[in-house]
């Protein structure tokens, strides 16, 4: 739910939603009662702390229940890389517990995975950047040292570092290892203009919507912190492409580069679920988590429509004010309607 | 008046990355071992205390019995000795029908003591001493050559014996994926295990009729095994091709991964491990695509280990004392995952404010002393094993580090381990931990400690006891002029001649 | 705040019954256990170390040497912090 530095989608899914359905009813759930969605206004109706994924699916399922039986909720969208991997397969225990949820085949999650991107991108003959799959930081050093510096160096679910030297190499892969293990992607660093495109999958094959962009403004972690919406055939057909490829259900986001060297789009990754901007077309008329909840409520959707090239978006930070208390209340380890008001003996006294 | 359960107070900072009390997830509490209530077994048998589930042994062998028999019709199970040799624990799998996989003479020696016969026997391993390959060889195992020595010493022997000896050849594969094992027979890669294939046809009495590959230990790819096993297979043909050999059994050795986690794994077992039908369709799929139609399927051995132990294998240990470990605050970028960020603390020192001392300037992280060390649990220099509380305890869990009870700072079981706040007496119980703790356990500082096993009828059967000084010291001798037990006197460096 | 000194007064702790304390000078956080938040409110009322002892233990399933033990580690935590 934090939308500080390096936003995270759940707080833009939340204000869309309510967009769309303003009474509906929107738990929130956090890894860290400092997200600053907790606290935005018209965000979430209530949070709830969860475990990492790395914890395993059996404490997230029943933290989970947990949540649902204090503050009920049909629906679940997971709207992190991580979680995605963790859920994938799970549809039915989560059924089990009451809790709907759309998510991709573990395939096909598989498939659009960093690792076997290389693999997919040649079935639909689109470009990627040369990369390498290395198990460890020596490998990695091999790869680097082959297709020269500077590369890119990878996480499996998170990280991408630029390196151009061994000594760099070898103190990011050290760094993502110890966050997220094996393996390590090498990539090539591509030079041109970075492009992102959202998408809703049917599940056949094609598209409920896309929305194309090209970044204006890039924070220094590689965030796009202004971009401006586009519209390039080339961008749809080789969306199209993979769509027919992986029959993919449900948000996407891919990740392009539009090589300077000539001019053609090179597919860097898939990402299984909205993108952090996903807000903007909303207000732009697009949607998308509105017509996803649609869709996973078997209701007709309607295409969503093209927002127009030209308009554009920038990300403007504001500062949304919160109480000592609710950060207790979000550090309680059992969901409950306890006071968690802050008192002290010579203010209250 | 009804006195609640205690808990000392405590107090911690709290920070950005600590900012989630959920953030491990709640561990549940593990009372019982296959019905068997952890206090009776503490109350009987001690702590710590090793604990292995017979239901699960048998279940675990049945399952991957069954997911290799319903896709291939000829295939055989050897119990890999090294991963666990208690003579109970070989004698469930061999009564499942599996064989005997050893790797030294001393296992072969323990296989045949358990009743296994040596043409049961698959012999395995780097160094094979000459006597133990007599023996092996006089009861018809199946040794599986590893090097040109090897090979170069059986030919001697089938010469004095004036005897052909039936052999396996070990090769390594690189499977693309994790790395070659390249310490244990010959490449199949590069030629050299089919030269070697015809030069032994051609110069000794040796007879290959089997290609044993084992592409590694904890595979958490099965299609490794597709690799490596079309690998064997092309290798099978070309030496056939070739007239250095006539192929009868492959063996794809073992490295099963369990349900163990390796450190540094971001997603848990039951996402990463593949199941055993994974396996299974990954090895005979590729034989099947790749044998030549019209000859019969070779048979089929896997040696696989710490999949079908681990499991069933606890320990069972206790509190001895709980402490606060004083952690430097923690640095990163990532809030998402609970990857930290700026930490509260460090963003208010930067204005050089002050009013927080030492100690609780920085993170606090309960940590506890066992009463078992890493001397015993060996696999915890690649995994993490799960610790459970064996008794109902307060509902928040806390990060945690589990110290192990010897006298060495680097005895540590777990860096972080979800726990609640426990007290010197409460019992966990660390699981999985069936697999290679019990061979490679050293006897270092205390006496390891007993082993039970609770059969299906969850009746507890000790199958190793506690030990005692004189197991630690029986086989030592004390030279005479040391054996005159003597007050030590005062005197300092004066050395008799 | 005392004119004298900038550290926290006891009694200023703006604290909650699920043991989060929030040190209004610092901006310091913490979370306390049930004993250590029963400690912290008995010391605020101006309670001596051996009524609190005393409160604990006639309230959990534990020996007074544990309990005195526990409290005075505790209570070295809070000098730490400038609280006491």
């Amino acid at each position: 739910m934090h939308r500080g530095d390096n936003p995270q989608p759940g707080a833009s899914i939340a204000a869309a939603i309510r967009q769309a359905w303003p009474d509906a009813f929107i738990v929130g759930l956090v890894y860290n009662a400092f997200e600053s969605g907790v606290y935005a206004a018209g965000g979430p109706d209530v949070c709830h702390a969860m475990p990492y994924p790395t914890a395993g699916l059996g404490p997230y399922l029943t933290r989970l229940a947990e949540v649902r039986a204090a503050t009920p909720f049909d629906w679940f969208i997971p709207t992190l890389d991580a979680e995605i991997a963790m859920l994938a397969g799970a549809s039915e225990e989560l059924a089990e517990l009451g809790i709907g949820v759309r998510l991709p085949d573990p395939a096909v999650l598989a498939r659009c995975g960093k690792a076997q991107l290389p693999v997919l991108a040649e079935h639909c003959e689109v470009a990627t950047p040369a990369t390498a799959v290395a198990r460890d930081v020596g490998e990695a050093l091999e790869h680097a040292e082959a297709a020269g510096y500077p590369v890119f160096l990878k996480g499996p679910f998170y990280d991408a570092v630029l390196v151009h030297n061994p000594a760099g190499l070898a103190a990011a892969g050290a760094a993502i290892l110890a966050d997220w293990g094996p393996p390590l992607l090498v990539q090539e660093p591509l030079l041109g203009t970075e492009f992102n495109l959202m998408g809703l999958g049917d599940g056949k094959g094609g598209l409920l919507g896309s929305c194309a962009l090209r970044k204006l403004i890039v924070s220094d972690k590689g965030k796009g912190n202004g971009s401006v919406v586009v519209r390039d055939l080339r961008l749809d057909e080789i969306t199209r492409r993979v769509m027919a490829a992986t029959h993919w259900s449900g948000p996407f986001e891919l990740e392009f580069i539009r090589d300077q060297r000539d001019d053609c789009y090179r597919l860097i990754e898939i990402n299984p679920r909205f993108p952090a901007w996903v807000g903007f077309p909303a207000q732009l008329g697009a949607n998308f988590p509105a017509a996803w909840v649609e869709w996973m409520l078997q209701r007709p959707v309607r295409p969503l429509p093209q927002p127009a090239p030209g308009r554009f978006f920038l990300r403007h930070q504001i500062e949304v004010s919160g109480d000592m208390g609710q950060i207790s209340a979000l550090l309680d380890a059992l969901p409950n309607s306890t006071n968690h008001d802050l008192t002290s003996n010579s203010i209250s006294a | 008046m009804n006195l609640q359960p205690y808990i000392a107070p405590t107090i911690r900072r709290v920070c950005q990355t600590t900012a989630n009390p959920q953030r491990l997830g709640r561990v549940p509490v593990m009372d019982a071992i296959d019905g068997v209530p952890v206090s009776r077994l503490i109350e009987t048998h001690g702590s710590p205390l090793f604990v292995f589930s017979e239901a699960n042994l048998r279940e675990k062998i049945r399952g991957v019995r069954q997911a290799f028999e319903s896709v291939y019709p000829n295939v055989t199970f050897a119990w890999s000795y090294k991963t666990n040799y208690l003579n109970a624990i070989c004698r469930v799998f061999h009564q499942e029908g599996s064989i005997a996989e050893v790797v030294s003479g001393f296992e072969y020696e323990k296989a045949r003591h358990n009743g296994i016969p040596g043409n049961q026997i698959i012999f395995n391993g780097p160094w094979k001493s000459v006597e133990s390959l007599r023996r092996a060889v006089s009861e018809g195992a199946m040794i599986q050559v590893d090097n040109r020595d090897e090979i170069v010493a059986l030919a001697r022997l089938a010469e004095e014996l004036q005897t052909s000896i039936a052999v396996g050849i070990r090769v390594h594969v690189d499977t693309g994926t994790h790395a070659v094992w390249s310490k244990f027979g010959f490449s199949a890669d590069d030629g050299e295990a089919l030269r070697m294939m015809t030069w032994t046809r051609e110069n000794t009495r040796l007879r290959i009729r089997g290609i044993h590959c084992h592409v590694g230990t904890f595979m958490l790819d099965a299609g490794a095994y597709a690799t490596a096993t079309k690998a064997v297979v092309g290798l099978a043909i070309a030496a056939q091709e070739a007239g250095g050999a006539l192929v009868e059994y492959l063996n794809l050795g073992g490295g099963f991964a369990s349900h163990a986690r390796l450190h540094g794994q971001y997603l848990p077992p039951e996402q990463a491990t593949p199941g055993f039908d994974d396996y299974a369709s990954a090895i005979c799929s590729s034989i099947k695509q790749g044998w030549p139609e019209g000859c019969p399927l070779p048979k089929l051995y896997l040696e696989t280990g710490r999949a079908l132990v681990d499991e069933a294998g606890y320990l069972i240990s206790s509190v001895v004392a709980v402490k606060q470990r004083r952690m430097p605050d923690a640095n990163g970028a990532l809030a998402a995952y609970g990857k930290g960020g700026p930490t509260v603390a460090s963003a208010v020192r930067a204005y050089g404010k002050g009013g927080v001392a030492n100690g609780l300037g920085s993170t606090r992280r309960n940590a506890v002393v066992l009463d078992a060390g890493i001397n015993i649990l060996y696999t915890t220099a690649w995994y993490q094993p799960s610790i459970y509380p064996a008794t109902q305890t307060a509902p928040g869990m806390q990060p945690t580090t589990v110290y192990g009870c010897l006298c060495m700072n680097i005895d540590v079981i777990r860096e972080e381990a979800a726990l609640p706040d426990l007290k010197a007496g409460d019992a966990v119980v660390m699981h999985p931990v069936g697999a290679y703790n019990m061979t490679q356990s050293m006897q270092f500082i205390a006496y390891r400690p007993a082993v039970v096993m609770i059969d299906p009828g969850r009746r507890v059967h000790l199958i190793r006891r506690r030990e005692v000084l004189e197991d630690v010291q029986g086989p030592e001798l004390v030279p005479g002029h040391l054996a005159e037990t003597e007050q030590p006197t005062a005197a300092i460096g004066r050395h008799e001649p | 705040m005392t004119g004298e000194t900038d550290l926290t007064r006891l009694e200023d702790l703006m604290l909650n019954e699920r043991g989060f304390v929030f040190d209004p000078n610092t901006g310091e956080s913490y979370q306390v256990s049930g004993t250590g938040l029963l400690c912290l409110r008995a010391l605020q009322r101006g309670a001596s170390i051996d009524e609190v002892v005393a409160q604990l233990v006639t309230s959990h399933d534990v020996e007074r040497i544990t309990v005195r033990c526990d409290v005075d580690a505790f209570l070295w935590d809070l000098k730490q912090l400038g609280w006491l």
